[in-house]
């Protein structure tokens, strides 16, 4: 390969030697006085690097940054706790199973004993389950509770315009545990989605029908820090195409557009002192003279007048 | 030749000279190492720079102007007293006065600088910066970046191998760099960041707050008194993570009230701004296809950066203590006149070479092929966070019969839609006629090492190119119209330097009459009388020994943190 001759590196080289081979190249070709062939080492330099690191950790995982970050991680893990749960009842049944198995008559008395001692299991067993079901069906409740109380504050928000642009109406979601939890986290998420788009579809139809002088009085567009928290809490950006779908294309796209946009920002808001500023958006365009038949009447008229003015003063 | 490192802040900017023996950082006629970004007019219309002006931001800012580096490209026009200048040239009026101190200092002319921008400034903005040196009379050798500056500063007082993320957050900006350091070289793998997200933006964030919970109407604010309430909450922020409780007395004129000033009421009212904080954070490491495991260190850089709840939060992200063992307000001053040394060839850097990368993604509007109705798109010709220098080429056709001219639009960002992005100029060139697809040009972008773009566009039929620096875009000034700036700005008197030491003192026993009341004020008032005094019988022994004692009284009676 190419790479290994421009570094003039063997082609079993470790990581570090690539790396001392490449500082040593481009102390002698300098970014700032040789630039072409710096540019040819340091593609030299990174095709060596991605191939060294494939070979020594082939299949080398790595946790994509983003989710690290991101609520994203909590969310999967909590979707596997989520499964085990789901899971756990069957669990259950199967290592109960076997108690269920009939059983075999070889003593009366012993099958007697034995068959009450299965009975007692598979009581015992069938309590197990009931109790986990009953877990479920409690956790479940709890889960419709949880979800119901908060949707309610955010209706509530909804029908309250200023909170639009507030952050703090919306900080309590920021505090639920229960938004960790995926299937309850994506409920929620499709909820107040829907919510938001119906609100965009009222402003929509709210500026089709009313004058530029009563819009203020109308939906106000809300805030991108709310929108930013909201996609924060629910990954809206990475759902986008399939958001889109699920709502009305045409109406959701202006929320995507705003949170992509990012933050309102007005640099001369952050000046300080109290200087007047004055904004400039382009050259001034020089005055052209031109002629125009207004500027033409408008001569007529004056010179017509002045003939007036000299009759009168010269013959009176 | 000496050639100086300056960083041109938002708040604040410093300059540097680098001698055989290291970094010297240079003091400026008050004795300080920072020179306040703020530019004014004094009474008889000459110009003041740096604390003098900054003292006199609250009884005189209509003829004062602080953070104008937000405006750097654009063509506001700002005015002070009866004259008018935009960003750049106010940006050159503080260069000038860093020009001269670095003059006084050494004894010998200066003029040849490196100077710190953002990281994720674009073009024009750098353009700008450049322009704002010369008029002040400085060649700019280099423009480098902030989080750069601050990294081979690190990186050289260390001499640690390893990857480090920095995160310079100053007064008007936010940058993310992610940095390797090995065998002398120092590589940028890549820049990300927010170009307005800073200290300031937490103090007017904090102004807001305080006036939405005490039902104040910002308009019948008078002038002088926002200032004083904007200086007041500056220095809350500065002191919210050491003191439980701060109580201010602020004055609105329309209402005097007490505000209690708490570490929760703070955090809570910036938790918008530090939920900026993260986004580039990510992209960095996207684009440097690292994972936050794979990083050394976490360096902090930028006076903002020493708020407990920024550390907080980037604790919480990294959940590790980032570190900031230089001083964060002058570690990019520190980079930028290590980079003039490098730039030198001081014997002491020989052995070291810095590589940068292209922050923000560069290419040309091109035709959306399954739509032709719909806006073009973008070609990406530069990705973001490619090594620089570097110069790459990509090849178009005509998209329409019998078209005789090809329009080159030149874009910076990385929306998918061309006009979505930052639109840095055009180019027309003209082709010959011919079928659709039939005449094609080569479009080659140039970036080089001080984050300066041209373009060039060859017809390949006619084997004519076209260049072009980037002109036409707001902001951007002609040379005629930068030697006209410059004589305007060289025609303006500077205040008497030597008096400047008994004008910062007036200036600021002024601020803190205003703002004290009973016995303290009377005091102040009856030294400035005594002050004023000695400065009219003008015998420079005894005006000396009263500034000593004028300083130490009103050491004694302030209780504002400025700096």
């Amino acid at each position: 390969m190419e790479a290994w001759r421009i570094l003039g590196v063997a082609r079993d080289s470790d990581v570090a030697t690539i790396k001392r081979a490449y500082a040593l190249k481009i102390k002698q070709h300098r970014p700032d006085t040789d630039p072409v062939e710096f540019q040819r080492i340091h593609q030299a330099y990174k095709a060596l690097l991605a191939t060294v690191s494939r070979q020594q950790s082939p299949n080398r995982e790595r946790t994509p940054t983003t989710q690290a970050f991101s609520s994203g991680l909590i969310f999967s893990q909590q979707d596997e706790q989520g499964e085990a749960v789901a899971v756990a009842p069957a669990a259950a049944e199967t290592s109960a199973s076997p108690q269920l198995d009939p059983p075999q008559p070889e003593a009366d008395a012993e099958a007697d004993a034995a068959h009450q001692e299965t009975e007692r299991r598979r009581q015992a067993a069938r309590q197990a389950q009931a109790e986990l079901v009953q877990d479920r069906i409690l956790q479940q409740q709890a889960r419709q509770q949880a979800f119901d109380a908060i949707l309610q504050r955010v209706t509530e928000n909804f029908q309250n315009q200023h909170s639009l642009i507030r952050l703090e109406p919306w900080q309590f979601l920021t505090t639920s545990p229960w938004l960790l939890d995926g299937e309850f986290n994506h409920q929620l998420s499709l909820s107040l989605f829907k919510l938001l788009v119906a609100h965009y579809h009222e402003l929509n139809t709210h500026k089709r029908r009313t004058s530029r002088s009563r819009k203020r009085y109308g939906p106000v567009q809300p805030s991108y820090a709310v929108l930013a928290l909201f996609d924060q809490l629910f990954n809206w950006q990475g759902q986008q195409t399939w958001l889109e779908r699920y709502a009305d294309e045409q109406v959701a796209r202006p929320i995507f557009n705003r949170l992509h946009d990012g933050p309102d920002v007005d640099p001369v808001k952050g000046l300080r002192g109290h200087a007047t500023v004055l904004k400039v958006e382009r050259d001034p365009e020089p005055a052209k003279a031109t002629f125009n038949w207004e500027n033409l009447v408008g001569w007529l008229v004056a010179i017509s007048l002045l003939v007036q003015m000299f009759k009168a003063v010269f013959f009176r | 030749m000496a050639i100086i490192g300056i960083d041109l802040g938002t708040t604040n900017s410093a300059c540097g000279i680098f001698l055989d023996d290291g970094i010297k950082l240079i003091p400026n006629r008050l004795g300080d190492l920072l020179t306040p970004s703020v530019v004014g007019l004094d009474d008889r219309g000459h110009i003041i720079v740096g604390r003098t002006a900054k003292e006199r931001l609250i009884q005189h800012s209509d003829c004062t102007v602080g953070a104008f580096k937000r405006l750097m490209g654009t063509r506001h026009q700002i005015k002070l007293g009866r004259q008018s200048f935009t960003a750049t040239e106010l940006s050159s009026l503080v260069l000038r006065s860093l020009k001269e101190d670095a003059e006084t200092f050494l004894q010998a002319p200066v003029s040849e600088a490196v100077i710190s921008v953002p990281a994720y400034f674009s073009d024009n903005q750098r353009q700008a910066t450049k322009q704002a040196a010369e008029m002040a009379g400085l060649k700019v050798l280099r423009l480098i970046n902030e989080p750069t500056a601050a990294a081979i500063a690190y990186g050289l007082n260390d001499r640690q191998q390893g990857t480090y993320m920095i995160l310079d957050m100053g007064g008007g900006t936010f940058d993310v760099s992610i940095l390797e350091f090995f065998e002398g070289v120092m590589q940028v793998h890549a820049s990300a960041g927010d170009n307005f997200l800073g200290g300031e933006d937490f103090v007017d964030a904090m102004y807001k707050a305080v006036l939405a919970e005490l039902n104040v109407d910002k308009t019948q604010v008078p002038a002088h008194l926002e200032q004083r309430v904007l200086m007041q909450l500056e220095t809350a922020k500065r002191r919210v993570s050491s003191e439980p409780t701060q109580t201010l007395a602020l004055d609105f004129g329309v209402q005097q009230t007490e505000f209690s000033v708490t570490p929760e009421w703070f955090s809570s009212v910036v938790v918008p701004l530090l939920l900026r904080v993260k986004a580039p954070i990510e992209r960095a490491l996207n684009d440097a296809q690292l994972s936050p495991d794979d990083l050394d260190d976490v360096v902090l850089v930028g006076g903002a950066t020493r708020m407990g709840v920024f550390r907080n939060a980037v604790g919480r992200m990294f959940g590790i203590i980032p570190s900031c063992h230089l001083d964060p307000d002058l570690v990019v001053a520190m980079g930028s006149t290590l980079q003039a040394g490098l730039l030198a060839r001081n014997a002491a850097l020989e052995d070291i070479v810095l590589t940068d990368v292209c922050p923000y993604t560069l290419g040309t509007g091109v035709l959306n092929h399954e739509n032709p109705n719909a806006p073009n798109l973008l070609l990406p010709i530069i990705e973001r966070n490619t090594t620089v220098p570097i110069s790459i080429e990509r090849t178009v056709q005509t998209s329409s019969d019998n078209q005789t001219q090809v329009h080159v639009e030149v874009y910076q960002g990385e929306h998918r839609v061309a006009e979505r992005n930052i639109r840095l100029g055009e180019l027309t060139v003209p082709v010959p006629r011919g079928p659709r697809g039939q005449e094609k040009v080569a479009i080659r972008y140039s970036y080089d090492m001080s984050g300066l773009l041209e373009v060039d566009v060859r017809v390949l039929s006619t084997g004519k190119t076209y260049s072009t620096q980037i002109e036409q875009s707001p902001g951007m000034l002609s040379d005629s119209e930068i030697a006209r700036g410059r004589e305007r700005l060289a025609a303006l008197k500077f205040h008497p330097r030597e008096l400047e030491a008994n004008q910062v003192l007036l200036a600021r026993a002024e601020r803190m009459y205003e703002a004290s009341l009973g016995d303290k004020r009377q005091a102040i008032g009856a030294v400035t009388a005594q002050f004023e005094a000695t400065l009219e019988r003008q015998i420079p022994a005894e005006i000396e020994a009263a500034r000593q004692r004028f300083v130490e009284l009103l050491d004694s009676l302030d209780v504002e943190e400025w700096f």
